[in-house]
């Protein structure tokens, strides 16, 4: 249900930028069911409320406010928790649970505090060693690292904000051009 | 186009096609076009041109996976379809469903078969390459004894390619290369400008062998007639699988639908299963088709003069083998005991990537829906010592995009890293010959049958040594490629048979083969079935060989040559 109902919303959206292509125009009545549609339904995951903050603290160590929204604010960790759910393995879920607890139990045994109360300057010090496979962590953190930036980076730069504010968003390119000199305000291509 | 859309039909139509693919959607227009009513089944549900591409134009962020395919469904209704590079939440629901339409193979011996399940059948999803063949191609079986020689040679068909290409719309650029005769062509599309450099160097180091850019059925620049038909310009979304409501690209839906309905002799009947073709032994005729509803499981018959299997390789021969009547006991028109055998599909899955230094300052603008090719070189002049036929390489240069979670740092840096394209990359990849056996077969299996009651297939495909070498070779000779090139941290793949089993190229064909011995062969050089002679099978079943090349183009030239063949020998009376 929730599917087709997003799908549903997927269509419209399309259908919106279809007629506005088409120079067509939307009826009253058809943007009031657009506006019904748009109530965003409660999305399921995977991760205790704990692990879900603390997912969102690293995705916004990965990826932090700046000129655009940063990951928390497009809510990238509630993204990662849901397709952790419907889109990966069992393993997969595993692996990420685990090497959350990892980076928990690591900053709790160097610090004596779990990650999310470090200061800001603490974390990112962790995070250097985690990036880097370093002690305290190990090379297996490190792949767990890669893992969850790879995460980040989907949820982030699939998102609204992600693809259409930091990047540069062309749905409908109108052509092909294999010469296309990069300039100084040339962002990476969404898609 | 109004739907003439039926459910049953006390009629008996000139002609009926099974199958609404490529080779089904020409069948229909070629026929209609020549005064035949024609009926075509589809076993999916009908798919309208825009309105059913619920996928078209959906922003990731607007889909409750992004795009991605939740991963309980994946694994217990699309376990073989998830294989596919164009499944994903966009396009999913044109992919056949495994649960409700099994196969088996043998342990150990795996086999992709990917089907769409709707009106324009692969059409909606295929990869649009588009090339001709060659005698190279049609005298290959000749030259080594490899399968049985094809009964027609280039110039059979060479009026028939310009004739679909016309009404098709092929991108690419003239060459006058003997391996790859050039087709009819719409403008290219460009190259890079690393490709660009690229195809300097190679053109100069490697002569006569090339690099073009790939030939591809998209309107880059639609004539008066495409735009007539209602399609237009490609917009270079490359996101063809959805669907395209621009009708940029051919489908059935954009092209070959509307120019049959337009006649007005067309009919369609969809969610109706082909259970198999009827035969009258009286007069050694087919009279027409029994079909399953999808929905209901009625059992209905339809009848016409002439029936066209286009019903995709490996479906048209499923049909086929349980046509069995007194006269016809392992299939309709199976007196030579070929059918089922001789299955092909060609090596993907085997080449290398590196990375290309400088053009910091370099990019493109739009995705571009195909890429450079370089034709075959192997088996031209010289024989290598390992492995008979050829491959050809295909691939391209772009640059990083933020995908790059791989990469050290996080953090301000790290974003702003990612809002600028990273390092340019280049990759070629093969596309080769796989040899016609015996061996290679399906069969209908004794007990398994599936929801509908039909036999499943039982498809049985193995890579003898000549596909292992030459797959070695894909992958070594794209890596020196790229070294001589000049492309750094050269890295070479040849993916395993799990992760690329036959099959998974989606160029299944042989089945059902063309030949010039009804003792060796089940179709003659019209697609015409040596025994019954209003029995005509136009799709991948037919092909002698495989060639180097993607065969869609050459399955629509052969099926308009076999429906204006057809559509003339009923006038006559012969058939």
């Amino acid at each position: 249900m929730l599917q087709t109902e997003r799908e549903i919303d997927g269509r419209r959206s399309a259908l919106i930028k279809m007629a506005g292509l088409c120079g067509l125009a939307l009826s009253g009545d058809a943007l009031a069911a657009l506006a019904a549609a748009g109530k965003t339904p409660a999305v399921a995951g995977l991760l205790s409320a704990d692990a879900l903050a603390l997912t969102g603290v690293l995705a916004e160590h990965i990826i932090p406010a700046t000129d655009t929204p940063g990951a928390l604010a497009v809510g990238a960790h509630r993204t990662i928790d849901h397709m952790l759910l419907a889109c990966a393995t069992t393993p997969e879920q595993q692996g990420f649970l685990a090497g959350l607890a990892r980076v928990d139990a690591v900053a709790l045994a160097e610090t004596g505090k779990r990650f999310r109360a470090l200061p800001s300057t603490r974390r990112v010090a962790l995070l250097h060693a985690l990036d880097g496979g370093t002690a305290p962590f190990n090379a297996e953190d490190q792949h767990f690292f890669r893992r969850l930036k790879s995460y980040t980076l989907f949820a982030y730069y699939t998102s609204e904000a992600g693809s259409t504010r930091e990047l540069a968003y062309l749905p409908v390119p109108g052509g092909y051009q294999g010469n296309f000199p990069l300039r100084k305000n040339t962002r990476t291509w969404a898609i | 186009m109004s739907a003439p859309y039926i459910k049953q039909s006390a009629e008996q139509f000139d002609a009926i096609v099974v199958g609404s693919g490529i080779t089904g959607g020409w069948a229909v227009k070629e026929l209609c076009e020549r005064g035949l009513r024609t009926l075509m089944v589809e076993r999916g549900r009908p798919v309208e041109h825009r309105s059913d591409y619920i996928g078209e134009g959906v922003d990731e962020w607007t889909l409750p996976h992004r795009g991605q395919v939740e991963e309980k469904l994946a694994h217990d209704q699309f376990a073989e379809q998830r294989k596919c590079y164009a499944f994903d939440d966009h396009t999913k629901h044109f992919f056949n469903n495994d649960r409700d339409m099994p196969y088996s193979t043998p342990e150990g011996r795996p086999f992709s078969w990917i089907r769409g399940n709707q009106l324009g059948g692969k059409s909606l999803m295929w990869a649009r390459q588009s090339y001709r063949w060659s005698d190279l191609d049609f005298g290959a079986n000749a030259k080594d004894g490899h399968g049985t020689d094809w009964p027609i040679r280039y110039a059979d068909l060479e009026s028939w390619y310009s004739h679909v290409e016309r009404h098709v719309g092929i991108s690419g650029a003239r060459e006058n290369m003997a391996v790859l005769p050039d087709s009819e062509f719409l403008p290219a599309f460009e190259f890079n400008t690393v490709e660009a450099a690229m195809k300097k160097k190679f053109d100069a180091a490697f002569a006569p062998a090339r690099m073009i850019m790939g030939r591809c059925a998209h309107l880059t620049q639609p004539t008066e007639k495409h735009l007539e038909m209602g399609r237009g310009s490609c917009q270079a979304r490359s996101m063809c699988q959805r669907g395209c409501s621009f009708g940029a690209y051919f489908s059935t839906q954009s092209s070959t639908l509307p120019a049959a309905a337009a006649t007005g002799r067309l009919s369609i009947a969809t969610n109706a299963i082909v259970h198999s073709v009827l035969y009258d032994a009286k007069t050694n005729r087919a009279t027409g088709v029994r079909v399953i509803d999808a929905e209901t499981m009625e059992v209905r018959e339809f009848h016409a003069k002439v029936v066209f299997l286009c019903a995709s390789t490996l479906g048209s021969t499923q049909v086929l083998l349980n046509s069995t009547s007194e006269a016809f006991p392992t299939g309709l028109g199976n007196s030579s005991g070929v059918l089922g055998h001789y299955l092909m599909d060609h090596l993907f899955g085997a080449g290398a990537t590196g990375r290309v230094e400088g053009f910091q300052n370099d990019y493109y603008s739009g995705r571009r829906p195909t890429a450079p090719y370089i034709p075959r070189f192997r088996n031209v002049q010289e024989q290598h010592p390992d492995f008979l036929r050829g491959y050809a390489l295909a691939g391209g240069a772009s640059r990083e995009g933020w995908q790059r979670g791989d990469k050290p740092g996080f953090g301000k840096d790290y974003k702003a890293m990612l809002r600028k394209p990273g390092d340019w990359h280049f990759g070629l990849h093969g596309q080769g010959e796989m040899l016609p056996r015996f061996e290679n077969m399906v069969s209908l299996h004794p007990t398994k049958k599936d929801k509908w009651g039909m036999p499943q297939l039982h498809i049985d495909c193995t890579y003898s040594a000549n596909e292992v070498k030459m797959r070695e070779d894909m992958a070594d000779t794209a890596a020196n490629i790229l070294e001589s090139l000049g492309v750094k941290d050269v890295k070479k793949s040849n993916k395993p048979v799990e992760e690329w089993a036959p099959g998974l190229s989606i160029h299944e064909m042989g089945t059902a083969r063309m030949g010039r011995d009804p003792k060796t062969s089940m179709l003659n050089c019209h697609n015409q079935s040596h025994d019954v002679p209003n029995l005509f099978v136009t799709d991948g079943a037919s092909m002698c060989s495989g060639a180097w090349q993607n065969p869609s183009l050459t399955f629509m030239a052969i099926t308009a040559r076999a429906s204006a063949y057809a559509a003339e020998q009923l006038k006559l009376g012969k058939l």
